[in-house]
């Protein structure tokens, strides 16, 4: 059976009327569950798991996979609406989609956004359905020196991700890396700046920083201005919608952030974060209209294709290898397991029906998701509107309950403020927090490759750049990074060269 | 602005200087099989010169541009008090939690909340907390099953 004919025959599988509904049910789940801070798509999926002993595994992953796109959606919506960024890879869409919601176009960012997962997740599973087997021979060349490389073209890549001050932005990062370290260290189980407090053991989440360095601060921000200055801009119904010009500037950006987060996600680790970074910072580069760090709709469009190709391309190791490289594809492999099906090479010459279905209820869960959200983008987007003294307080309960549910501990909720602190702070300052952030995401995979290619290489640092892989990816990082500023300087440089008339 | 930048950079630089040192009190390792401590003595390292680095750049910025007073300005003062005293919400929320439990420590700091946000009319501020209150326990507690502590509450359902 061809790819093509495959994917027929998966959607034949999988459309029928209860599995549409699951789907459905799936979609609603995750958007509600993406919009609540703190519980994200994993520990949704992990405390459903036990649902799906009852169901079809056809059903149950289309609802998993409509959980899990619909988790990924959520957590932008607040990032776009509330500025707190419900998942990591939801950072970066913070950086324009919040600046586009204070200009009175929420609406659009919300709709861009969504259509833009829909786009990119489909480009995703089209890609998973025809390249899935090659893909993941490849995929499975990346060893511990090939993920310290991702990890720190990352960095550089995060560097220059906002534009702003370089040494302010390399010493957020260094902070990010400094708080990555914290807590029992994985090689010898060496406690490191615990201070004997054992609940940082366990290290420090990601979400108590970026909840309080985002949200905390921006709700501290707005109680110390004048309420006249934070009345958002008066919008229309009609208005709420993206314009012909805002869909076609976000035309090529959604392909281009599905094309970028699809391969980025098949490597493993934090890789739709790293997505979403590399795809805006492409944007950026080649914006001509100056809106970026204003609320560019690109900036919008391009990461959140991107976060969800990469969910797409996170599948490819799992269903063709039978590896999970995420977190969330281990929970999916178990939804499998849990009905005896083992996935892997086999997998799809063996099991076509299950295969092919599985591909194909991943487009029905995606597809879901659109019809659940678009309709809803006005009730969302107006939830800007209503007055500070509700939308700060329960801000504040979201952030102060969601915290918490991450492990169930108050450590999360002082960790959540003291950083909210530093946040208000650092925007007084200029300081950006993105680079903080994403760097204490990066760290600890950047820190455990490292030691794994030292004691694999004998303490040889030409590892990294001896073998193929990273020295193309040290390559495109350092063009990336370097290429701008020079082109730059070169074009500041050649008018001066002919004299004028 | 000058002059906190200065002394922001200041302190991250103590900090980092702080984390280095703890860093090389523990085990380094070498570079064949680096330990505990190797990576963060990088780290470290990473982070001083950066600090120093915004510590230097916020001095040159301080001497190269002189502060000039204007008459005129009118960019209406930020009200402070408004920030500290949620500030000082948060933390008594944090206080509160684990003794109170969190209906009622959510209530309490809600009430304050939306008086500090000014909203003066108590009566549909009280209205307010509460329903919230209910609404997040349902949530939370009643239907995600967020182990939230529940302090005298519990007591009391016990």
């Amino acid at each position: 059976m061809d790819a093509f004919g495959g994917l027929m025959h998966g959607f034949s599988v999988a459309v029928s009327p209860m599995n549409l509904l699951f789907g459905f049910l799936g979609a609603v789940i995750g958007t509600i569950i993406g919009i609540l801070p703190g519980l994200g798509p994993l520990g949704t999926m992990a405390l459903l798991l036990s649902l799906t002993y009852g169901f079809d595994p056809t059903a149950g992953m289309i609802m998993f996979a409509g959980i899990y796109f619909g988790a990924m959606y959520g957590g932008s919506t607040t990032s776009i609406l509330l500025n707190i960024p419900g998942e990591a890879a939801s950072v970066v869409t913070v950086l324009e989609g919040y600046k586009m919601a204070r200009r009175g176009r929420a609406g659009a960012a919300l709709a861009v956004s969504a259509v833009g997962s829909f786009v990119a997740g489909s480009i995703g599973i089209l890609a998973l359905s025809f390249m899935a087997p090659s893909l993941a021979m490849a995929a499975l060349r990346f060893g511990p020196p090939e993920y310290f490389t991702v990890a720190l073209v990352g960095l550089m890549i995060m560097s220059r991700l906002t534009g702003g001050n370089l040494l302010k932005a390399l010493m957020m990062m260094a902070i990010g890396l400094a708080l990555g370290t914290v807590g029992m260290e994985t090689v010898a189980g060496y406690m490191r700046y615990t201070f004997k407090q054992p609940a940082l053991a366990q290290g420090i989440d990601f979400l108590p920083v970026a909840m309080g360095l985002f949200g905390i601060s921006e709700v501290l921000m707005t109680a110390e201005q004048p309420e006249e200055n934070v009345s958002l801009q008066k919008v229309r119904f009609w208005e709420l919608w993206p314009t012909l010009d805002e869909w076609r500037r976000s035309f090529w950006p959604m392909i281009r952030g599905s094309v970028i987060g699809f391969f980025t996600g098949l490597i493993p680790g934090p890789s739709p974060v790293i997505a979403t970074m590399l795809s805006y910072s492409t944007e950026r580069r080649l914006d001509k209209t100056g809106e970026f760090g204003k609320g560019a709709i690109a900036g919008v469009a391009g990461p959140e294709a991107a976060n969800n190709a990469a969910v797409g391309g996170a599948y490819v190791p799992l269903m063709a290898l039978g590896i999970p490289f995420t977190p969330a594809m281990a929970v999916v492999m178990a939804v499998l397991l849990i009905h005896g099906i083992s996935p892997g090479p086999t997998l799809m010459s063996d099991k076509p029906d299950l295969f092919w279905g599985v591909i194909a209820s991943m487009y029905i869960g995606n597809f879901m998701l659109l019809v659940f959200n678009l309709p809803l983008v006005g009730v969302f987007a107006n939830i800007i509107k209503t007055p500070l003294f509700i939308l700060m307080p329960i801000v504040l309960l979201l952030c102060l309950v969601g915290v918490y549910s991450i492990n169930n501990a108050l450590l999360d909720v002082w960790l959540m403020i003291g950083f909210g602190v530093l946040g208000y702070a650092m925007r007084k300052l200029k300081y950006d927090s993105a680079p903080l952030v994403l760097a204490l995401v990066l760290g600890p995979m950047m820190e455990r490759s490292f030691r794994e290619s030292m004691m694999i290489s004998r303490g040889d640092l030409a590892v990294f750049v001896t073998r193929p892989i990273c020295a193309a990816l040290l390559t495109a990082g350092l063009l990336v990074v370097l290429a701008p500023p020079i082109v730059s300087a070169l074009r500041r440089k050649r008018p001066g060269d002919v004299p004028s008339a | 602005m000058r002059s906190t930048d200065l002394a922001f950079s200041g302190f991250v630089l103590v900090v980092a200087i702080g984390y280095e040192a703890m860093a090389l009190w523990m085990p380094q390792g070498s570079l064949k099989f680096p330990g505990p401590g190797y990576y963060p003595k990088l780290v470290g390292m990473f982070l001083i010169a950066t600090s120093l680095g915004c510590l230097i750049q916020a001095l040159l910025a301080r001497r190269s541009v002189r502060p000039v007073k204007s008459a005129g300005d009118a960019v209406p003062r930020p009200m402070v008090g408004k920030t500290v005293a949620l500030l000082g919400l948060l933390l008594g929320y944090g206080f509160l939690l684990t003794p109170l439990g969190f209906p009622i420590a959510i209530c309490l700091f809600l009430l304050a909340a939306i008086r500090v946000f000014g909203y003066r009319r108590w009566t549909i501020i009280i209205l307010l907390a509460l329903g919230l209150t209910v609404v997040s326990y349902v949530t939370f507690v009643t239907w995600l099953k967020v182990p939230l502590p529940l302090g005298v509450v519990g007591d009391l359902l016990d």
